[in-house]
């Protein structure tokens, strides 16, 4: 299991500038586009008042220092106006931009969404649920900072300090290019030093996510870890990590704690040269430095970092949000392999008759699945498919719900090609269960209406009922009220399957298609399910992928799958004289488990 | 205040460290006090008779003091990560290992999900208490106290006036932290829920497509994602109702200086370089005042997660060896069960369970879900703790043996299979980390794994698990027979580990188990009359109870609960041959 540590992040965590992907991230804001306008009026003006209260305060300090009173009350009262018009600008800035930028990101988020629900199985098959998950939740979250802050700011900031350094030009050009001898060194420690703390930061974090996986991984497996008495192995590797995250820590604490330091070692020799030089240039006969504009010249040097330290930062977040655009637009031009064609109709009303004709199925083209497979079923008739484990029974009932598309020749729907109809119109006239019954966290009744959302209570409890499940249901705490969810749900697999079946039985389908769980169920269960089935099964064309010898019996005509086609076909009676036949040695295993002493 | 206490004991052994780390933010509040004066002395010294003689030095001094207080920084910062990441450290492995000694009573009662987020957020906020939060408090206060204490030597007059915006600050972002927080839970909430309704998406793809429910899956992530966002957007409110009132009060403090400043001025009471530093401590102020409701919230977040995490460290009944504790002079696989009962908090699960089962019999173990079946097994292996009677493996009560030993012969099949992301071979040979390639492959043989294990791209180096290829139920199960074969088990128990197993696959798997595994005592859970009817002895469990027992054919003849599941299974059977069946073979 000391995989987990290796596997997890191997996704990149940051990606070069793409001017490209930029854009077609960026256009999410255009609806926004008078919002951001305001939005960006409103920060510059709040600049601009944070500016000018340094500039009052420091030629208010000169009034004092020459002792002449005359212009300090408008001073005053000013710098009253500029924190209050300041705070006023801060505040409507905010709310304008966080709206513009999460709307945006919402819209982002279901986009992918939406785009991720039209992806064929294709697609799912390939990835892990957790990887899109993540893709979902946490690459669009972590864009959050570029949309609603950093975009703005860095505008606003590169505004700032071209102002910051016109007017301390203005005021004392000499001063000022003197005081400007910080300026590598700050760029040094914000670029340099910042980059080197964000990639050790990174290293942490990477080394933190393993740890979590593995840690979660040891949790989830405990009861098996302690059943194979692997205490010792695992709580050793748990160590090492513990040991490896404490060292990778303290290397980013290293720089990440000189960052301050450095900045204020920095800011002191500017305060510094400002002062020695200054204090001289105060002095001179002709043109004297003054007071006000000395401390205008000092408090300026000392806001030079801020927009600069911003600006750094938005130039890694935006190396970290490329590799999460990256990611979600990788998702997002990723085409559904099965989609209606432009011409596509609906499929009107159906009996249930399906045809295939010479169908050809492979996943990779060294391994085909189905060769030139024909056959044709009546409305009404249940078929059961048999076959050895991996022969394509799944295969087969997949294309009729064109859940993948045939490779060659073509599955027919009462005459139509599932090819030519609209999707949605197709699969709404079947029902398809498959082995593990999956519920959904709600109450039971909203996991029967799921197939038929405009159900009423009634009709959902007469399905219930119709498969035995009403009383299994009614005796329940809260009824066809109670919360259920996929884990740690209260349910058994038979339960579950008796709910899956109601839900089917609600959507009334034309063509039912049943993968039949193997699982052993308690006797009582089992004897509500073959009851139930016999229910599901009438008057539909019924494809059953089936264990239950009952079932098998029952079936209009009976399929062995093997070869890439089928092997045999015919009702129980005919297959079972197949003297060498696959169906007959299926069932001779089956009596002599059931029958012999063993 | 018991928690405190013992998370005051989680530093203890890094006390001088912490004394160490205090002493030096000592020096850099005193350089950060005494740099303003600096700044006072070339405004009110230099500045007026230019005299440059002092500049030099006063700038030198600046300088100098800036340095030391750059170095006493980092050295604090660094000792204080250090201490913080060892108290970390001790925390995380010290529970970890506690965790693997908790009876599964334990992972019944807690999610994993819950246990999770107690060993990352709650100890994430301890060692945020520990770097950040212990200093910023010691920092804050004798930043303002200490201000406080300059501003009255310069001049107790613009103290006093600063003074007044101290309380109102404090009770905005008192107030500012009253109204953010519930806000910040609720969107935590709402992501959550986003995360589970996504989650499920993924996860039921199948029956969304079957269905074709994409419309309405949309719509219900789409209610989700705005409600996410109109939560975020009204904590967006809140913010800058505060943030920038906050800012305002704080700027607002300048003018008030100015303005007292002046009357002192001009009534000749202070002189201009006094205000030129009094305009240093400003910040020194202000700044408290607004972190003093996160500080607040700091530390009772940590206090909260500390208790959390001594509730876990403190989980009782640990299962843990005697210290005289025994192993028996051979494990042969006798086991017997002694008038045993067990309860589950005040359920009671098991009543009165007697039975000896022989070296090399096999028992099988039926009744409906929930009758307690799994949880005899467990007994075995001293997952939990009998609450009566006891469980004795060849002769000697589990509760005397050594853990380890007696574990290690008990090969488990879990109803519920685990398999860990790592490769096929390393999950089959879990139990024996130094198993040869032969001895795996002979494993998964005999759980007719060895089929489906080739078939895959990488066949034993197939990653599988949450982070791997997805297996079938049956696959997984077959694994883990495998994995408990592996171990070459004195006692196996099999928790209805074939259920998804088709019936030919699993008359295959008992055929070779039976030899491979002759002489060994052997435990089925089964609902299948046919993987039971072969058993030595079969327990009909009903509520906690044996109901009733013996062999296949002792059962038919009582016509009892056992005959009536025979009849229900094998109507089945009746009906596919079409002729009457005995079922007695």
């Amino acid at each position: 299991m000391a995989k987990v540590l290796k596997q997890i992040d191997d996704e990149a965590l940051e990606r070069p500038f793409d001017k490209g992907q930029f854009i077609r991230l960026i256009r999410y804001l255009g609806p926004y586009k008078k919002n951001i306008a305001i939005a960006l009026v409103l920060m510059i003006c709040a600049t601009l008042c944070s500016l000018a209260s340094t500039f009052l305060l420091s030629n208010a300090i000169e009034e004092l220092q020459i002792r002449r009173g005359t212009y300090l009350p408008w001073l005053i009262g000013a710098m009253v106006a500029t924190s209050v018009i300041g705070a006023l600008c801060t505040r409507y800035r905010v709310r304008l931009m966080d709206t513009s930028g999460r709307s945006a990101l919402a819209k982002l988020r279901e986009d992918l969404f939406r785009h991720i629900q039209g992806l064929s199985f294709s697609f799912f098959d390939t990835r892990s649920a957790g990887k899109i998950l993540v893709r979902v939740i946490n690459d669009v979250n972590s864009l959050n900072d570029l949309f609603t802050n950093g975009i703005v700011n860095v505008l606003v900031d590169c505004m700032t300090l071209v102002l910051l350094m016109v007017i301390m030009l203005a005021v004392n050009w000499k001063l000022t290019l003197i005081s400007m001898c910080i300026m590598p060194l700050l760029i040094l420690i914000l670029f340099k030093l910042k980059r080197q703390m964000r990639l050790r930061w990174q290293r942490v974090r990477v080394k933190t996510s393993s740890m979590n996986g593995y840690l979660h991984e040891s949790l989830a497996g405990m009861r098996v870890t302690e059943a194979f008495v692997r205490e010792d192995e695992n709580f050793d590797t748990f160590k090492n990590v513990n040991d490896d995250i404490r060292s990778t820590w303290m290397r980013a604490i290293q720089i990440n704690n000189a960052f301050w330091p450095a900045l204020d070692i920095t800011g002191t020799i500017g305060t510094v040269l400002v002062y020695y030089f200054g204090v001289r240039m105060m002095g001179l006969e002709h043109n004297p430095l003054s007071l006000a504009n000395l401390l205008l010249i000092l408090w300026y040097l000392g806001r030079f970092w801020e927009p600069l330290n911003t600006l750094s930062n938005f130039y890694n977040s935006i190396l970290s949000a490329m590799a999460s655009v990256e990611r979600i637009f990788e998702i997002m031009d990723t085409q559904s392999d099965i989609q209606d064609k432009p011409e596509a109709k609906d499929l009107p009303p159906i009996e249930g008759r399906v045809d295939f004709e010479h169908v050809d199925f492979w996943y990779s083209p060294d391994k085909v699945v189905l060769k030139d497979l024909s056959f044709s079923v009546k409305p009404g008739q249940t078929i059961a498919l048999v076959g050895p484990t991996g022969a394509g029974k799944s295969t087969v009932v997949n294309l009729i719900s064109r859940f993948y598309d045939v490779c060659g020749g073509s599955v027919k729907v009462d005459g139509h090609d599932v090819r030519d109809v609209k999707l949605r119109s197709l699969r709404e006239q079947m029902s398809v269960m498959m082995q593990d019954s999956f519920i959904f966290s709600g109450t039971i009744m909203d996991n029967i209406r799921y197939g038929k959302l405009d159900a009423t209570d009634e009709e959902v409890i007469a399905a219930a009922k119709a498969v035995s499940a009403h009383d299994f249901i009614m005796g329940m705490e809260k009824g066809y009220q109670t919360e259920v969810n996929e884990r740690g749900s209260s349910l058994s697999v038979g339960q579950k399957q008796l709910i899956s079946f109601a839900r089917a039985l609600l959507n009334d389908p034309k063509i039912l298609i049943l993968d039949e769980a193997t699982s052993s169920i308690d006797t009582h269960t089992e004897l509500l399910i073959q009851k139930a089935l016999d229910v599901l099964l009438k008057g539909r064309t019924s494809f059953v992928i089936a264990h239950r010898l009952s079932t098998i019996r029952s079936a209009d005509c009976i399929m062995v799958i093997q070869d890439k086609n089928i092997a045999e076909k015919g009702t129980h009676e005919e297959l079972i004289r197949l003297e060498g036949g696959h169906y007959k040695a299926l069932c001779d295993a089956q009596y002599r488990f059931l029958l012999e002493d063993n | 205040m018991d928690t405190t206490k013992r998370l005051v004991g989680l530093m203890k052994p890094y006390k001088w460290r912490i004394a160490m780390a205090m002493l030096l933010q000592l020096v850099v509040i005193a350089s950060r006090m005494i740099a303003p004066l600096i700044q006072k002395s070339i405004v009110n010294d230099v500045i007026p008779h230019q005299d440059l003689d002092r500049l030099l030095p006063l700038c030198g001094g600046l300088m100098a003091l800036v340095l030391m207080r750059a170095v006493c920084t980092y050295r604090r910062g660094l000792t204080l990560e250090k201490v913080s990441q060892n108290v970390v450290y001790d925390l995380r492995t010290g529970l970890y290992r506690h965790m693997q000694e908790l009876p599964y009573q334990f992972y019944d009662k807690h999610r994993i999900g819950e246990i999770m987020s107690r060993m990352t957020g709650d100890i994430e906020g301890i060692r945020n208490l520990i770097a950040g939060g212990l200093v910023s408090v010691f920092d804050n206060l004798l930043n303002f106290v200490g201000a406080l204490i300059f501003l009255t030597f310069l001049s107790w007059q613009l103290m006093l006036a600063l003074l007044i915006s101290a309380p109102i600050l404090a009770y905005t972002a008192w107030q500012f932290r009253k109204r953010i927080h519930p806000a910040f839970v609720n969107i935590r909430e709402q992501n959550a829920v986003l995360n589970t309704r996504t989650t499920e998406n993924l996860a039921g793809m199948r029956v969304v497509k079957a269905f074709a429910r994409e419309p309405y899956e949309f719509e219900q992530f789409e209610k989700d994602n705005r409600k996410l966002l109109k939560l975020n957007l009204k904590a967006t409110w809140i913010w800058s109702d505060f943030v920038p009132l906050m800012e305002l009060l704080s700027g607002l403090c300048y003018p008030v200086m100015l303005i007292a400043g002046a009357v002192l001025i001009f009534y000749n009471k202070m002189d201009i370089g006094t205000l030129v530093a009094v305009n240093g401590y400003v910040w020194l102020i202000t700044n408290p005042m607004r972190q003093l409701a996160n500080l607040v919230n700091m530390v009772t977040n940590a206090v909260t997660s500390a208790e959390k995490l001594f509730y876990y460290a403190d989980f009782g009944a640990a299962i843990k060896e005697k210290p005289q504790a025994v192993e028996p002079k051979e494990f042969k696989g006798k086991v017997e069960f002694d008038h045993v009962n067990f309860a589950y908090g005040d359920t009671e699960v098991l009543h009165d369970i007697s039975f000896t089962a022989e070296p090399g019999q096999t028992i099988a173990v039926m009744g409906a879900t929930g009758a307690g079946k799994s949880t005899l097994t467990l007994l075995m292996g001293r997952f939990y703790d009998v609450s009566g009677g006891s469980v004795r493996v060849d002769g000697v009560d589990v509760r005397d043996q050594k853990l380890a030993p007696l574990r290690s012969h008990i090969g488990y099949v879990p109803q519920e299979t685990f398999l860990f992301s790592d490769s096929l071979f390393e999950n089959i040979r879990f139990g024996r980390p130094d198993a040869d390639a032969a001895r795996v492959e002979n494993a998964a043989d005999v759980a007719q794994a060895t089929e489906f294990i080739d078939a895959m791209p990488d066949g034993y180096e197939t990653v599988v698990g949450e982070r791997g290829m997805g297996l079938s139920g049956g696959q997984k199960q077959r694994t883990a027979i495998a994995r408990a074969v592996l171990i070459d088990p004195t006692i196996l128990v099999m928790d209805d580990s074939t259920s998804a197993v088709d019936m030919e696959t699993e008359y295959v798997i008992q055929q070779k188990l039976k030899k491979v595994l002759a002489g060994r005592t052997t435990f089925i859970i089964a609902h299948r009359i046919s993987s039971v009817k072969n058993a030595d002895q079969i327990l009909v469990m009903k509520d906690g109870a044996i109901a009733e027992r013996g062999t296949h054919k002792e059962l038919l003849a009582k016509k009892g609960i056992y005959y009536q599941m025979v009849q229900d299974q094998y109507r089945d059977l009746k009906n596919v041959q079409g002729q009457e069946v005995t079922a007695n073979g």
